[in-house]
């Protein structure tokens, strides 16, 4: 089963798992950017997407998608530019 | 505001927000801590710790045994018999002193048991008790077990059976634990902190002291007012093998000190020789604590029941098959907790275990004699007539009663209610489809009610059948029965008032009418008089057409099918 993710949506999803506003999310955001993005965070992020998008993250890139454009990417999705 | 503070041996952070929305459903707003990984030890112990500086009215202790036990879950055939032994011993030690930090900071405590690991590096030899890391969760189990026993604010959670429920290879996740230290999946975060918010709630919570339970398909297969005491189904083998399953549970909720009571509408007598003499049943007349059997409504039996026992309703639990009963109470009587019986009778204890509102934590000895005082004492307070506004619960439901005449198609459904029903049964007449064919073809009505609400479809539930007198316009009432499973809710009326009126249209001016009193038909032994029939002698009855009427109820719409 493969869904279409706006970019809109995987924002709601990464704000709502930080617990910021959703202004606050945007293509620049990252754990570097965002302080509320800590490690436990990052996982709680991992996990939202993961059960939002039906996707399965792999443990090698876990660490690496701790961005909003990296997410994107990795999803497929456009982000606006 | 409740302070909730979690405190795992592993990483599960993601359990904050989970619990805290789990807790805040069950009514409980709280503020959920969830220490870090490695921080177990420190936060309890150390007196200046976060922990240790606040108080909490709730701490979660989640020792999991996959980090207590560490290396004989990863390394079992490396780990030595000796180390075996270090290792409980010190998991022991460690949790104790837990127990013993967190029940003096918490008003509350609940101390999650050990997991099993279903597989590891012995695969096939897991069963080599010596070997195997499941013996040393076995020995640890018991032992901590006994720490929830000495402390009076300590709960035991029984973490291992959640996780056999839930299925093991659901509830971790590996990748997690590479990556941040964290043993479960998302899904087992999410079944965690529901039954943590369950257990927590159970503690604070008064538990249901009584349950209410209907008798047809609820205790037993079938209607016993239409199959008789041979006819229902409990014990043997298939659906009755259902019903006795379902007892069991019951008398072990029983046990634990849930009195049991029947709210049914039956005749009273019929239904309790079932009770007490089927060879099938488990619960007898002495598991009960109180008994309303009966036509009243539902929610006037379980006020009467509730003041038998002196409970507020609020105390009892509502256990019934039919959606309609349970939307009745729910309705007349909102404090009540009404249990959804699912469609299968094989679904009914695990119905009745996620019920949350039976949920104890401990069993008391006080618990355990509560039937039995109960009982001992007989109360049987006085029934008061209670005002139970019946009219604005039929007026909720939106019935519909579908009229139309017999037909080849459902002459069948007409001969079976004829011949099955003993309540509501006017004249027990018992026809079979020959004769009321041949009642039709001599120019007889022959009506069937289809009853339909918002909560569903009832199907052929009435059946009435008028035959044509010897004087030109005088017809009587042949038969006319309502099968139980409607019976208080007006359709009897309707389908009088609908024949009268068909009557009237045939050229018919005056009906006659008798009531056969039987062994169980007194339900309906006043229905003639109260629709406007005029007595001539006992249980003989005529209404003139031509002066009177049956008012249709104005809670029914009619639809009809054929003229």
């Amino acid at each position: 089963m493969s869904i279409t993710v706006s970019f809109s949506e995987l924002c709601d999803t990464i704000a709502r798992a930080l617990q910021v506003e959703r202004a606050r999310v945007t293509a620049e955001t990252s754990s570097a950017t965002l302080h509320e993005w800590d490690s436990l965070a990052h996982l709680q992020v991992l996990l939202a997407v993961e059960k939002r998008f039906h996707v399965r993250f792999e443990t090698a890139e876990m660490p690496s998608l701790a961005s909003v454009r990296h997410l994107a990417e990795r999803l497929g999705v456009r982000v606006p530019s | 505001m409740k302070e909730v503070w979690v405190l795992p041996t592993s990483t599960l952070g993601p359990l904050g927000p989970s619990l805290q929305q789990q807790l805040l459903d069950r009514g409980i707003p709280s503020t959920v801590t969830v220490t870090p990984y490695g921080e177990f030890d420190r936060e309890l112990l150390d007196p200046g710790s976060r922990y240790n500086r606040f108080r909490a009215d709730l701490t979660v202790l989640i020792p999991d045994t996959h980090d207590l036990l560490a290396p004989a879950f990863e390394a079992p055939i490396t780990t030595t018999d000796r180390e075996r032994t270090e290792l409980v011993d010190h998991a022991v030690a460690r949790v104790s002193a837990a127990v013993y930090a967190a029940s003096r900071n918490s008003k509350e405590v609940l101390l999650c048991n050990g997991t099993f690991p279903p597989k590891t590096a012995l695969g096939f030899m897991g069963g080599d008790r010596r070997l195997s890391p499941a013996t040393l969760v076995f020995a640890y189990n018991d032992r901590i077990a006994a720490l929830g026993a000495e402390n009076v604010n300590v709960t035991l959670v029984d973490y291992a059976g959640l996780v056999l429920a839930e299925g093991y290879d659901r509830w971790h996740d590996p990748r997690l634990w590479a990556h941040a230290r964290m043993r479960l999946s998302r899904d087992g975060v999410d079944a965690l902190a529901s039954a943590l918010a369950r257990v927590a709630a159970a503690t604070e919570r008064q538990p249901c002291k009584c349950l209410v339970l209907d008798l047809d398909n609820t205790l037993w297969g079938g209607v016993l007012g239409e199959q008789g005491i041979d006819g229902i189904q409990v014990g043997g083998e298939g659906i009755g093998a259902a019903f006795v399953t379902f007892q069991r549970e019951l008398l072990e909720l029983r046990a634990r000190g849930v009195l049991l009571a029947i709210a049914s509408k039956n005749d009273h007598d019929d239904a309790m020789r079932a009770i007490e003499h089927h060879p099938g049943m488990l619960l007898r007349r002495h598991h009960l604590a109180a008994v309303q059997i009966g036509w009243q409504p539902k929610a006037q039996s379980i006020r009467a029941i509730a003041e038998t026992l002196g409970f507020s309703t609020n105390a009892l639990a509502f256990v019934d098959d039919s959606a309609h009963e349970r939307e009745a109470v729910r309705q007349e009587l909102p404090d009540v907790a009404v249990v959804d019986l699912p469609a299968d009778p094989a679904d009914y204890v695990a119905a009745l275990r996620a019920f949350e509102t039976l949920d104890v934590v401990r069993v008391t000895d006080e618990d355990r004699a509560r039937n039995a005082m109960v009982v001992a004492e007989g109360a049987r307070a006085q029934l008061r007539e209670s005002s139970v506004d019946v009219e604005a619960f039929l007026r909720s439901l939106e019935q519909v009663a579908v009229v139309s005449a017999v037909d080849d198609a459902t002459i069948g459904r007409a001969a079976q209610l004829s011949q099955r029903t003993n309540q509501f049964n006017l004249t027990l007449r018992r026809l079979d489809a020959a004769s009321i064919r041949r009642a039709i073809d001599a120019g007889a009505l022959a009506l069937l009610l289809r009853a339909i609400d918002r909560l569903g479809d009832s199907g052929l539930v009435a059946f009435a059948l008028a035959t044509r007198g010897t004087q030109t316009g005088s017809w009587e009432l042949d038969t006319f029965v309502l099968s139980c499973r409607v019976i208080g809710r007006g359709y009897d009326t309707a389908l009088l008032s609908e024949l009268v009126g068909r009557l009237r249209n045939l050229g018919c001016s005056e009906l006659s009418a008798r009531f056969v009193p039987g062994p169980r038909n007194s339900v309906c032994a006043t229905f003639l008089a109260d629709r406007g029939f005029v007595a001539l002698e006992p249980n003989a009855y005529h209404l003139d057409l031509r002066k009177s009427d049956v008012t249709f109820p104005d809670y029914i719409v009619v639809r009809r099918e054929s003229p």
